[in-house]
């Protein structure tokens, strides 16, 4: 009896070890293999953002978005992601463009997102801040 | 009669004037980390997609940075940050709005380093609180650079830590920022 005891207590160890392990090293959400809620162009978005921030942040925020546009911008940031802004139409409260940028997912690199060209990217929302921001992203131009 | 007139008319168009061509400086790319060490744990994250926006002229300095776009090594810190301790559902974005007290000894057109003192409203979670900090204006090659480091405590900022995990954070968060800015063109 004390055996089986010993036995089951020690499996319900093991496995909450298992568990917390995984949890501990889990990783990032990302874009990849999600469904996006939304498939729109750069400009509509980020028209919907400039009209009402928050009833946008309650549609996008956290959520996979696809998202269609040109690009303005490719750089690498300082972890080492790449990060691509899709230029729009609108301008932000310093009369300079907005744009929606994406944060790509680690080791995520998109070869042809250079100035001009058009993209399709999906990410994950973190909302606006004079661009819509989007972190943990992947290409879906093929 | 006329004359003061026309001086104190010139008088107005220059001041006008002056306001109007008030140089900014500005980054979409500005760098934000914070650093919690304790004996148990160190944790860190950053953001790389702060603005920042300072006016030469006024000294009026304005950063703000969204909470979720924060990278932890770790994706479940990076959750708990955000759900529980930011809220960053309910208060996406971080801001601060303040004032570079001593602007006039920077010369934005000359190359150095210029120590500066800045003051202002720090706002997240809800919360507004003014803060004081040493920051660090450098100019080089036509380039203009800023940095600051400072502390919060979260308690300030209605910031509740459970007290599971009271031993791993610090009550005092060391907070880095950093930008390269560029010149605003007319």
């Amino acid at each position: 009896m004390l055996r089986k005891i010993i036995g089951i207590l020690l499996a319900l160890a093991l496995v909450g070890g298992g568990i917390a392990y995984y949890l501990w090293n889990k990783p990032h959400k990302t874009a990849e293999g999600a469904k996006p809620i939304a498939t729109l162009t750069a400009d509509a978005l980020i028209a919907e953002y400039a009209a009402n921030t928050a009833t946008a942040d309650t549609k996008y925020l956290d959520k996979v978005v696809e998202v269609s546009g040109t690009v303005s911008d490719a750089s690498t940031n300082e972890l080492g992601r790449q990060k691509i802004t899709l230029s729009t139409s609108h301008t932000d409260e310093l009369g300079l463009p907005a744009g929606i940028t994406f944060i790509m997912k680690e080791n995520e690199i998109v070869p042809q997102a250079t100035v001009g060209i058009n993209v399709v990217l999906k990410g994950i929302c973190t909302g606006y801040n004079t661009d819509v921001q989007f972190k943990e992203a992947v290409s879906v131009t093929k | 009669m006329m004359i003061r007139q026309t001086i104190l008319a010139l008088a107005i168009v220059a001041l006008v004037g002056n306001t109007l061509n008030a140089q900014k400086y500005f980054t979409k790319s500005g760098s934000i980390r914070f650093f919690s060490t304790t004996k148990v744990e160190d944790i860190e994250a950053t953001s790389s997609t702060a603005t920042c926006v300072v006016d030469a002229t006024t000294g009026d300095v304005q950063w703000s940075v969204l909470v979720k776009d924060f990278h932890f090594e770790k994706a479940l810190m990076e959750e708990h940050f955000n759900e529980n301790y930011m809220e960053s559902t309910k208060f996406p974005k971080a801001d601060f709005k303040g004032k570079i007290e001593n602007i006039a000894t920077v010369n934005f057109k000359a190359d150095g380093t210029y120590s500066v003192k800045v003051k202002g409203d720090l706002t997240m979670h809800g919360v507004t609180k003014n803060i004081t900090t040493d920051a660090t204006i450098t100019v080089k090659a036509g380039a203009v650079s800023c940095s600051a480091k400072f502390n919060v405590n979260p308690d300030d900022y209605n910031i509740a830590i459970p007290a599971t995990v009271q031993d791993k954070i610090s009550k005092s968060i060391e907070v880095t920022v950093s930008a390269t800015l560029a010149e605003l063109k007319k």
